[in-house]
């Protein structure tokens, strides 16, 4: 049965997967030539540092949208359907999201995949001095958490959660990503907490921890 | 005629109305010349602009701001005198604050010095005790500029945590321990001789374990000078992290004990050039960025060696520090401040152990991490698939609908 509704999963969003595997492909390559065009990144070591992280940055962006766009496209299927293949299947409602979850994790497995590929091509590609080293495995690492996080997250306001649920989560995080920006003396006193709640949100041991830890492919 | 054009046109009645109001009042006005006006007018009219004449009004000003900022810092002072009705011994530190930060301040002075206690020596405590620290709460005026909830704290050691100068600092409740750790440095800094400050930039010498920050940036310092010195410290050449940490004093010929030619366009790339370097440097600058080796090894001989920068800042050199007092443990500050010699030689007597043996102990701890900064640890690992499995939970449950 998951076997059945893994394939199912593919046809309907391979053409979204085929995006962005190759985007997780080719970013870290297309990054080598592309940085040493515009002349970043080959005088020095600290440059190589600035262009793994712009890399990592990518990567990450491509990541969280491979993420949305797949719960978006997925589980709009069902809605064009009206439900019916889910209604069709002869098993409970849980099981049935269980694996439509873990086909959505086994298909942004293959999307971390791809961005490990880049990243050894890319780390092939470039002379690095000796002090530094490509980490194409921990970007990807990086990327297949963030990336179910994501996944997570999306399922759960798509699917866990009403209309009016939707908006106001949706409201919620803009607001949370906003105080974590501004800093926390620039506001009123009675919202300063707020902005303290946020912060927490993103350390180490925080949800979104992953997201904001540094992105980079180029390290010591 | 249709209610939205009715609309629409009288709007646009007024708003010609208002423009025509608005610009007979600001005609009027002009029309007429205020006479302080008039006189500002004849005097700037008349006014000597000559350098000298420029130099005395800057001067004038000058008084007068200085004036004005001595005056408000009497007030100041008058304000809060009265305040600092408590004098805390906590520890380490003498602070005078008011009554009701007293049971704060005390907490947080007196588990700073339990942690900081055992790596200071006598003269470091005498001056800590000699020194009065003043913490106070924000008077209204400061409280709408810089927020409620901030301590002012006052001392007159230079390189506390907000900068260079002395004077008070307006910081949040939870950094008070930061500031006074910072006193701390400060005073550290100043019980070292020359060599030692001048070795480590002048910045402040805290004698407990470096910020993780300061670690990463050591790492990334070493790894990213753009030194053939640095390259081989990386890859285990002790004798090049001794030369790139300036163990020995400033090398006699830095373009060629730090640098190698293949450095010198990135070397290059970091200069600032000034009047006294001459007419051609410029010009040997922008050809050795295209990629002309020849312009780079000219333009770097042409400067000479005391405007080469050393390859790295503080950073490498703190974590040096630290970890010679680490492996010293009790007396390891006394003994480094006894002792006479190069850096290296003081910091492996501070330490206890040859100069090897620290360099080779500094080498694990600042390079030998590889990938440190960017590999997911175990606690953002964890964290983060604790929290998908947790969503992916809520997302389970059971709800009445299917949307």
């Amino acid at each position: 049965m998951f076997v059945a509704m893994l394939r199912a999963q593919w046809v309907w969003t391979r053409a979204i997967m085929l995006f962005f595997l190759a985007a997780g492909f080719a970013l870290p390559v297309l990054s080598v030539p592309m940085s040493a065009r515009f002349g970043i990144g080959w005088i020095s070591a600290n440059g190589y540092v600035e262009v793994g992280g712009m890399i990592g940055l990518l990567v990450a962006i491509t990541v969280c949208l491979a993420a949305v766009a797949l719960v978006v496209q997925n589980w709009s299927v069902d809605d064009r359907g009206r439900h019916v293949y889910a209604l069709s299947l002869p098993i409970a409602r849980r099981r049935y999201l269980l694996y439509r979850l873990g086909g959505g994790f086994l298909l942004l497995g293959m999307l971390a995949v791809a961005v490990w590929l880049g990243g050894a091509v890319a780390a092939g590609l470039l002379e690095l001095p000796e002090s530094l080293h490509a980490y194409p495995a921990s970007l990807a690492l990086r990327a297949l958490m963030a990336a179910w996080l994501v996944h997570a997250i999306g399922f759960l306001v798509r699917f866990g959660a009403g209309q009016r649920a939707r908006g106001v989560v949706f409201g919620a995080l803009i607001l949370l990503f906003l105080f974590v920006l501004l800093p926390a003396e620039t506001l009123p006193a009675p919202l300063t907490w707020l902005s303290l709640a946020s912060r927490a949100l993103v350390l180490p041991g925080g949800p979104f921890g992953i997201l904001v830890s540094p992105w980079s492919f180029i390290d010591v | 005629m249709s209610r939205t054009m009715r609309i629409s046109a009288l709007a646009l009645r007024t708003l010609v109305l208002v423009v025509a109001v608005a610009g007979r009042s600001h005609a009027a006005a002009r029309g007429v010349q205020r006479p302080d006006t008039a006189r500002r007018h004849a005097v700037m009219a008349t006014r000597d602009d000559s350098p000298a004449a420029r130099a005395r009004r800057l001067q004038q000003l000058d008084h007068r701001r200085r004036a004005l900022d001595s005056t408000g810092k009497r007030e100041r002072t008058v304000a809060t005198s009265h305040w600092f009705t408590d004098t805390v011994q906590a520890g380490l530190f003498r602070i005078a604050t008011t009554r009701r930060l007293r049971e704060g301040v005390r907490r947080a002075a007196t588990a700073l010095s339990r942690e900081l206690r055992p790596s200071l020596d006598a003269t470091i405590v005498d001056s800590l005790r000699r020194h009065l620290i003043h913490v106070r709460p924000l008077l209204p005026e400061e409280g709408r500029s810089f927020g409620p909830d901030r301590l002012v704290v006052w001392d007159e050691v230079p390189y506390g945590l907000y900068g260079p100068a002395g004077g008070e600092a307006f910081l949040p409740r939870d950094d008070l321990r930061l500031q006074l750790t910072a006193i701390v440095g400060a005073i550290t800094n100043r019980t070292m001789d020359d060599a030692m400050r001048t070795w480590l930039f002048n910045v402040s010498v805290v004698t407990v374990a470096p910020p993780a920050t300061v670690e990463t940036r050591a790492r990334m310092d070493i790894a990213t000078a753009g030194s053939f010195a640095a390259r081989r410290c990386v890859v285990g050449d002790l004798a090049a992290c001794a030369r790139v940490l300036s163990l020995r004093g400033r090398p006699a010929d830095p373009a060629h004990a730090w640098y190698a030619p293949e450095d010198y366009r990135d070397l290059a790339s970091r200069l600032r050039l000034a009047p006294p370097d001459g007419d051609e440097a410029p010009r040997l600058q922008r050809r050795c960025l295209t990629g002309d080796a020849a312009a780079c090894s000219t333009l770097i001989k042409r400067l000479g060696p005391d405007r080469l920068p050393a390859p790295t800042l503080e950073a490498p050199r703190l974590v040096l520090l630290h970890e010679a007092l680490r492996l010293g443990g009790d007396g390891a500050i006394t003994r480094l401040r006894a002792s006479t010699g190069d850096i290296g030689t003081r910091l492996s007597a501070a330490a206890g152990v040859e100069e090897d043996s620290l360099l080779s102990s500094w080498r694990r701890r600042v390079i030998s991490q590889r990938g440190a900064r960017i590999r997911p640890t175990g606690e953002v690992a964890l964290a983060t698939i604790g929290w998908t499995l947790l969503l992916t939970g809520l997302g389970l449950r059971r709800t009445r609908r299917c949307d």
